[in-house]
């Protein structure tokens, strides 16, 4: 129920006198619930003209494996002139024709002027012969937990709008971008408007998810109490661009930042891309950022809570702390719509395995690469990257991140007694793999029950697939592995290949093999969450070495493979794609500095995916990820003895530095 | 509008002045009828629970719910449900009452037009819906929904008991395959999540606890592909239900309007050339126009794209031919087209030796 707000006491206590007269007169005890039908309907009918249906013909049918929505959907008037607001998602299937029915019962032809990628919404416009009405709007700053909330729609005809009420969940969800309601949101009011019961509008219904940004995200929740409106009152600003066809995008700032956990570390910045608002406003890796236009920042998830309703091309105040001092910095950032992609530098160097704790020696050195010219050697202990002490391989990665491909950065390294360095200019990530990498040698067993090796059954629990391990006899306790997950055939799996294509190869360079396979008949994209299940229950048995941990497979195989690794590239750091494109409508992430991914696609020349192949490996370079190609002339579609070892030697570098 | 029961002119049309009132009735009145109120609503609850029952029959083998829930429309024990595979066999079909009575049932009648039935019990004295008392309801009005759903009460339990409102009122529309139901009427569209297994053929009442619909079987909407929650209006069924209580068997026959015309319009025979269909959902626009045909006569030009036949939805040239499958060659056909930016009404009719031809 709605507690009135301070500047309606006034008229409380007037009412107050013939409220106790009409209890007494007049009402039942049913006649709250009868007040509140009424209430319900004069806020209903204050806002309906403004409620129109739309109807979309033509255009897809399915939108990745979800039927969309055919029958009529919902859209508000916004302005006199005919602009009106509906969700995205009425419009992901492309309609070749949109017709709204207005308030005079007409329908009209309307164009799709700009869409809001950030929230999800599009901006349409008919011609009206006269002023539209355009409802009053809440000020999302007055909301309140807890009060009374009615969404509307136009699926099922009639001249009253769909009715569903409830209350306002929650003020500030998908990071800052949505209201939550618990009325029933579904495509029979996405596009609507939700409304308080003075007949205001709080936003447009909207499917959402916090975690994923498709059009069609968060629709599986319709009608489950949880359900997401965009308030109005954030859109308004923007209203004149989005008439101008200009489309609004997520704003940008240009940064990756230190640790896994969003709720628990704090803001410091681990890279800033090149050219992005970040680093031209002047923020430094190092800076550890404290507050966003006067928001107090103390985690991650402030900062996206703070930047996530941000357009593309506003402007935020950022306030960091820099250096051991601690001094304040502000600057002010333009945000982007887009990051130019980061790359990843190289210096030339593959780690040994077996470098005692607190030390980076050099197993080898990669030839002409720019740590080969200046020369440095296999035995090198590396001491320093620019002005970052390095003690172990992450802490290696982590001083090379700020520095770009191109650059040139101070190493300093030790070999024997005595201490070198050198300006180094760095190189992009090579994709080229050396024709020979001698086998690293791996350091002592430690403690613990000895581990079981060969071949085993590894079941993930409530999951139907089928999964082996393979562990080389090298597995032992405390001695980490590489970890190859080989996505294998539905049918036609057996124990015996399985050892015999891949065990040499693993032995040869300390990798343990995991072998999903598929639910159905062949790889699909319901198979992902059992992997990522798969694989972590694998790293929790064994010791993996975070860095050399590769998924692939060939075909449908290695499309899941893509599909696997894209989201979880804290866990994979390379994806082995035989004959396989990434999945159509799978959008390439962004490169993520501190989430190296590499990529190794074998290419069977003349066959009927081969363009597609091509493509995809495009696309992922252009994103800036180590794409190695390589090509083969065969009929089967099997892999060779000779491939399998260049994907095991190719893998065995992915902590290259 | 249901629901203005006060005629004290203070309390106009003003949404503040309703709100201030509602306000009022809960600062204010809150020592005085809070507690009357919340008691109020619980005691339509308790008054309307024992008129409902569960029904427990066929189905359990075949892996599906063996249950559902009904009304008592009689004092004598008549009980109206949906007709469904739980009736399948009388010698394993018993209603339970909410004290936890257990009463085998015999099936007086069923409407297939309705996909109703009326059950026999042997009882007397039973607490029931009076029939010509039940009451219509209008969109955004509170509704209660009194069902077994999910099987949950078991024995002496009473059904279960679900607050929402009426989200809107619509037809479950036959020939666009929307539902796939035989009752094309109309329905009432609930925002609470009333059917779910063994609900249906529970009661829809309005916050006083007066019968407003029947709650229908589990139904998915086709075009948005969303599971949808509604009852049937006791308007709808009442005389059927009279009627098969009185002895009278109900008509048989099919929907008359679902079905098609034995000569019924083409895209040809009306002189439209559309373009190739070779995609799926190829939208339907004109290629050419026959000389001296219906479409030229009605002024139809080459690009115009058709969107409605009859004021329902063409948006491929499937549906377009599916939509002409059920208009009679004799009858002219309205078509709503897209010329532009422009939309236009056009009627195209057949010269009768056209139709003959």
């Amino acid at each position: 129920m709605t507690i009135p707000s301070p500047d309606r006491y006034a008229w409380l206590i007037v009412l107050a006198c013939w409220a106790p007269l009409l209890v007494a007169q007049e009402a039942a005890p049913e006649d709250l619930a009868q007040l509140e039908d009424a209430a319900v309907r004069a806020a209903v009918e204050k806002v309906s003209p403004s409620v129109v249906r739309i109807e979309t013909l033509g255009g897809l049918e399915t939108v990745g494996r979800r039927l969309v929505t055919q029958g009529p959907t919902t859209g508000l008037i916004v302005s006199a002139e005919g602009h009106i607001v509906s969700s995205s998602f009425n419009f992901v299937q492309m309609p070749a024709s949109i017709l709204v029915t207005l308030p005079d019962g007409k329908r009209h032809p309307a164009k799709l002027v700009a869409r809001d990628h950030s929230r999800k919404l599009v901006l349409l416009k008919v011609e009206a012969e006269k002023p539209l009405p355009v409802p009053e709007i809440a000020d999302r700053r007055t909301l309140r937990v807890g009060q009374w909330a009615i969404g509307l729609g136009r699926t099922y005809g009639g001249t009253w709008p769909s009715v569903t009420s409830g209350i306002v969940s929650a003020k500030n969800r998908i990071w800052g971008r949505a209201v939550q309601t618990d009325v029933k949101v579904s495509p029979a009011n996405y596009g609507g408007p939700l409304i308080d019961l003075h007949g205001r509008v709080i936003g447009i219904l909207v499917p959402m998810s916090p975690r994923q940004q498709s059009e069609v995200a968060g629709a599986e929740w319709y009608d489950s109490g949880i359900g997401f409106a965009v308030p109005l009152s954030d859109i308004w600003p923007h209203l004149d661009k989005l008439k101008q066809g200009q489309d609004l995008h997520p704003g940008l700032l240009g940064i990756s930042l230190k640790g896994q956990n969003i709720y628990a570390d704090r803001a410091e910045v681990a890279a800033v891309a090149p050219k992005s608002p970040a680093a031209e406003a002047g923020l430094k890796a190092g800076d550890v950022i404290v507050e966003v236009d006067g928001h107090p920042i103390d985690r991650q998830a402030q900062l996206k809570h703070a930047l996530g309703p941000r357009y593309a091309g506003e402007t935020v105040s950022v306030v960091v702390e820099r250096g051991e001092k601690k001094e304040r910095h502000t600057f002010e950032v333009t945000l982007a719509k887009e990051i130019l992609p980061y790359a990843h530098a190289f210096l030339g160097i593959l780690p040994r395995l077996d470098a005692q704790e607190g030390s980076v020696i050099v197993h080898w050195v990669y030839p002409e690469s720019p740590a080969d010219q200046a020369g440095l050697r296999a035995g090198d202990v590396l001491l320093r990257i620019g002005d970052q002490a390095v003690d172990s391989v992450d802490s290696a990665m982590e001083a090379l991140l700020p520095h770009e491909p191109g650059s040139r950065v101070t190493v300093v390294w030790r070999r024997g007694e005595s201490q070198q360095e050198a300006e180094i200019a760095l190189e992009a990530q090579p994709i080229a793999i050396p024709d020979k990498v001698d086998p690293r040698r791996l350091p002592e067993a430690g403690e613990g029950e000895p581990l079981a090796t060969g071949l085993q059954e590894c079941k993930v629990p409530e999951e139907p697939n089928e999964c082996h391990v393979w562990l080389p006899e090298s597995a032992k306790p405390g001695v980490p592995h590489g970890l190859l997950v080989w996505l294998g055939p539905a049918q036609g799996f057996s124990k015996e290949s399985l050892e015999k294509e891949w065990g040499a190869w693993c032995r040869k360079r300390h990798f343990i093999l995991l072998s999903p396979r598929p639910k159905g008949e062949r790889w699909a994209t319901t198979d992902v969450d059992f992997v990522h299940k798969a694989v972590e229950e694998a790293m929790r048995r064994y010791l993996i070495d975070g860095h050399r941990v590769v998924i692939g497979g060939r075909q449908s195989a290695g499309a899941v493979s893509f599909l696997a690794a894209f989201p979880r590239r804290d866990l994979f750091h390379g994806v082995v794609a035989v004959d396989a494109p990434v999945p159509p409508r799978t959008r390439v992430p962004a490169n993520e500095p501190t989430q190296r991914l590499m990529v190794m696609m074998i290419i069977t020349e003349q066959t009927r995916t081969m363009p597609l192949v091509l493509r995809a490996g495009e696309a992922l370079s252009k994103a800036k990820y180590p794409v190695t190609v390589v090509r083969r002339n065969q009929t089967s579609a099997a892999l060779t003895e000779k491939q399998r070892g260049i994907i095991l030697r190719w893998a065995d570098t992915l902590d290259r530095l | 509008m249901i629901g203005r029961p006060w005629t004290v002119p203070v309390v106009s049309r003003t949404p503040e002045a309703l709100l201030a009132l509602v306000g009022c009735l809960f600062v204010l009145a809150a020592p005085l009828s809070a507690q009357t109120n919340l008691r109020s609503l619980a005691a339509v609850v308790s008054e309307v629970q024992p008129k409902v029952v569960k029904i427990y029959g066929s189905g359990g083998l075949r892996g599906l719910e063996a249950y559902q829930s009904g009304i008592l429309v009689s004092a004598e024990g008549h009980v109206v449900t949906v007709w469904s595979y739980v009736l399948d066999s009388e010698e394993f079909l018993f209603v339970v009452l909410d004290d936890g009575q257990r009463f085998p049932a015999k099936i007086v009648n069923h409407d297939p037009r309705l996909e109703i039935a009326v059950l026999k019990i042997d009882g007397h004295d039973l607490p029931h819906f009076d029939l010509d008392k039940g009451v219509s309801l209008e969109v955004g009005n509170g509704v209660l929904a009194f069902s077994n759903l999910f099987g949950v009460a078991t024995g002496a339990e009473p059904v279960s008991v679900l607050h929402g409102r009426v989200s809107a009122t619509t037809k479950l529309t036959a020939r666009r395959g929307a539902f796939e139901t035989v009752y094309k009427g109309p329905v009432y569209v609930v925002d609470a999540m009333t059917n779910n297994p063994g609900a249906a053929g529970g009661a829809l009442t309005d916050v006083r606890g007066r019968l407003a619909g029947l709650l229908g079987k589990e139904l998915r909407n086709a075009l948005t592909n969303v599971w949808l929650n509604y009852a049937i209006p006791v308007d709808q069924w009442r005389q059927s239900v009279q009627d098969m209580i009185a002895g009278k068997n109900p008509p048989r026959i099919a929907n008359a309007s679902t079905q098609k015309p034995e000569r019924p319009h083409t895209v040809e025979r009306l002189g439209i050339l559309l373009v190739p269909d070779v995609l799926a959902k190829t939208p339907p626009f004109v290629d050419q126009v026959e000389p001296g045909s219906a479409a030229e006569r009605a002024g139809l030009q080459p690009d115009d794209l058709i969107l409605f036949v009859d004021g329902n939805v063409a948006d491929s040239i499937e549906a377009l031919r599916e939509e002409l499958s059920y208009i009679d060659r004799i009858d002219p056909v309205s078509l709503t087209i897209q010329r532009g930016d422009e939309l236009l009404e056009i009627e195209l009719k057949l010269t009768p030796t056209e139709a003959d031809r």
